[in-house]
C-alpha cells in the first residue's frame, strides 16, 4: 500500500465515521431540557417579579393603612373628647370611666347608661386614688425655717432708697446723709499748711 | 428510522413552537453530518457529540432567525466547524489517534501487520496535523463527500478558487511529506 493510498484511506475513514446510536434523540432531549428549563426560569422570573410587586404593594397598603389609622385615631380622640358637650340628654355618659374600660376588657357587661365608644388612648392625668388623698400623698410643704423666714422678710421690706425717689422730703434727707458720708470719707479734703510743715519737720530733723 | 414523537420540544408560545419543530427537523437531518465534521477535527466521538449538541443549542438560541438562513447545511456545518475548532484548543487530537486508528486497521490481519499499519495511519494523521492551518482545514472538509467546493468556500469564508488551490497544495504537500518520510 502506497502512502497515497494510506492518505486516501484515512480521509475516507474520516468521512465514513458513523454517528453514535441515538445521537439525534440525545440532542433533542438536551434541547428539550434546555427549553423547559428556560421556560421554567422565565416563568419563575415572572412569578418572582409578580410576587415582589405584590409584596411591595401590600407593604405600601399596610403603611398607608397604619398612617390612616393613626390620623383617624387622633380625630376620633378629638371627637370623643367633644362628645359629652355636644351629646343630647339621651346619652348621659359617653366617655368610658377607667373602671368601665377595665370591665370591658375583662368581658363584663357594661353598666346601664354607659355607651360603648371607640377606644382612644387616654391622655388625661391619672386620678389620685382616695386612700392616697386621705393620707396626704404627696407630702405637704414643710414649714419655713428661721433663716428662710428672715430672708423672706428682708426681701419683702421696702427699699428706703427706692421710696425716697418719689418723696422729696425723704430724698433730701437721703442726699444729706450721702453727702455727709462722702465728705467724711473724701481723701482729697484740704489739709492745713502748718500741719503739713509740722509733719515734715518731724520727719526730717537733721536738716534743721 | 427513529421516531421522535416523545422528544417534542415544549414551547409555550405558539410562534416559537413552530421554530422548535423546525429545529427538531434539522437535528434529524444534519446530526450525522455535523458529527463527522466535528470528528474530523477532534477525532473523538465524545467530543464530537458535544459539539453537535452545542451547535443545535446555538441554533435553538437563534431559532427566530432561521427563516433568514439561505443555505441551512452550510450554516450548520460552519457552526459545528467553529465549535470544533474552539474545542480543539483544549484537547489534543493526537491523543485520540490511537483509538481512531484501531478502527481503521483490519482485524483479520496478523498482529505485526496490524501494528505496522496502525503506525502508518498514525503517521498520516500526524502529517495532516502538521499541515498549514488553512490547507489542513480544506483537506479535512474535502473528506466530507457531501460538501462541494462552493460549500467549503462558504464555510471557510474563502473564494472557490482559493479553496481549490489550498486543497491542491494540501494534497501535494501531504504526499511529499509522506513520500519523503518513507
Amino acid at each position: 500500500m502506497t502512502h497515497r493510498d494510506e492518505m486516501e484511506r484515512v480521509l475516507a475513514a474520516l468521512a465514513e465515521v458513523k454517528a453514535p446510536a441515538e445521537l439525534e434523540r440525545r440532542v433533542l432531549r438536551q434541547l428539550e431540557e434546555r427549553v423547559v428549563v428556560r421556560s421554567a426560569w422565565w416563568r419563575s422570573g415572572w412569578m418572582s417579579a409578580l410576587a415582589g410587586g405584590a409584596f411591595v404593594t401590600m407593604l405600601g397598603l399596610g403603611v398607608w393603612e397604619l398612617r390612616e389609622r393613626s390620623a383617624n385615631g387622633s380625630s376620633v380622640a378629638g371627637s370623643t373628647a367633644m362628645a359629652p358637650l355636644s351629646s343630647s340628654s339621651s346619652d348621659p355618659q359617653l366617655v368610658l370611666h377607667p373602671s368601665a374600660r377595665i370591665a370591658e376588657d375583662l368581658g363584663a357587661a357594661l353598666p346601664v347608661g354607659v355607651h360603648k365608644v371607640a377606644r382612644v388612648p387616654d391622655r388625661r392625668p391619672l386620678e389620685q386614688p382616695a386612700e392616697f388623698a386621705q393620707h396626704g400623698f404627696p407630702a405637704p410643704e414643710a414649714p419655713l425655717s428661721e433663716q428662710e423666714r428672715l430672708l423672706l422678710r428682708l426681701a419683702r421690706r421696702p427699699n428706703q432708697g427706692t421710696i425716697a425717689i418719689f418723696d422729696p422730703r425723704l430724698r433730701e434727707e437721703r442726699a444729706a446723709i450721702e453727702g455727709a458720708e462722702f465728705e467724711f470719707f473724701n481723701p482729697q479734703q484740704p489739709i492745713k499748711t502748718d500741719e503739713v510743715e509740722e509733719t515734715q519737720s518731724e520727719r526730717t530733723p537733721g536738716k534743721q | 428510522m427513529t421516531s421522535f414523537e416523545d422528544c417534542s420540544l415544549a414551547i409555550p408560545q405558539q410562534q416559537t413552537a413552530r421554530a422548535e419543530i423546525e429545529v427538531a427537523g434539522l437535528v434529524v437531518q444534519y446530526s450525522a453530518l455535523l458529527f463527522r465534521v466535528a470528528h474530523s477535527v477532534l477525532r473523538s466521538p465524545t467530543e464530537a457529540e458535544d459539539v453537535v449538541q452545542d451547535a443545535f443549542v446555538r441554533v435553538l438560541e437563534h431559532r427566530g432567525k432561521l427563516g433568514a438562513v439561505r443555505d441551512m447545511r452550510v450554516w450548520l456545518v460552519r457552526i459545528a466547524w467553529n465549535l470544533a475548532l474552539d474545542r480543539r484548543r483544549r484537547i489534543k487530537p493526537e491523543q485520540m489517534d490511537a483509538a481512531f486508528v484501531q478502527t481503521l486497521v483490519g482485524t483479520d490481519v496478523p498482529a505485526d501487520e496490524a501494528l505496522a499499519e496502525a503506525r502508518r495511519m498514525k503517521l498520516v494523521l500526524k502529517e495532516i496535523e502538521a499541515l498549514p492551518r488553512a490547507e489542513r482545514h480544506v483537506l479535512l472538509l474535502s473528506a466530507m463527500d457531501e460538501l462541494g467546493t462552493a460549500e467549503m468556500a462558504a464555510i471557510l469564508r474563502r473564494s472557490e478558487s482559493a479553496t481549490r488551490a489550498l486543497l491542491f497544495r494540501a494534497r501535494t504537500r501531504l504526499r511529499q511529506r509522506l513520500g519523503g518520510g518513507q
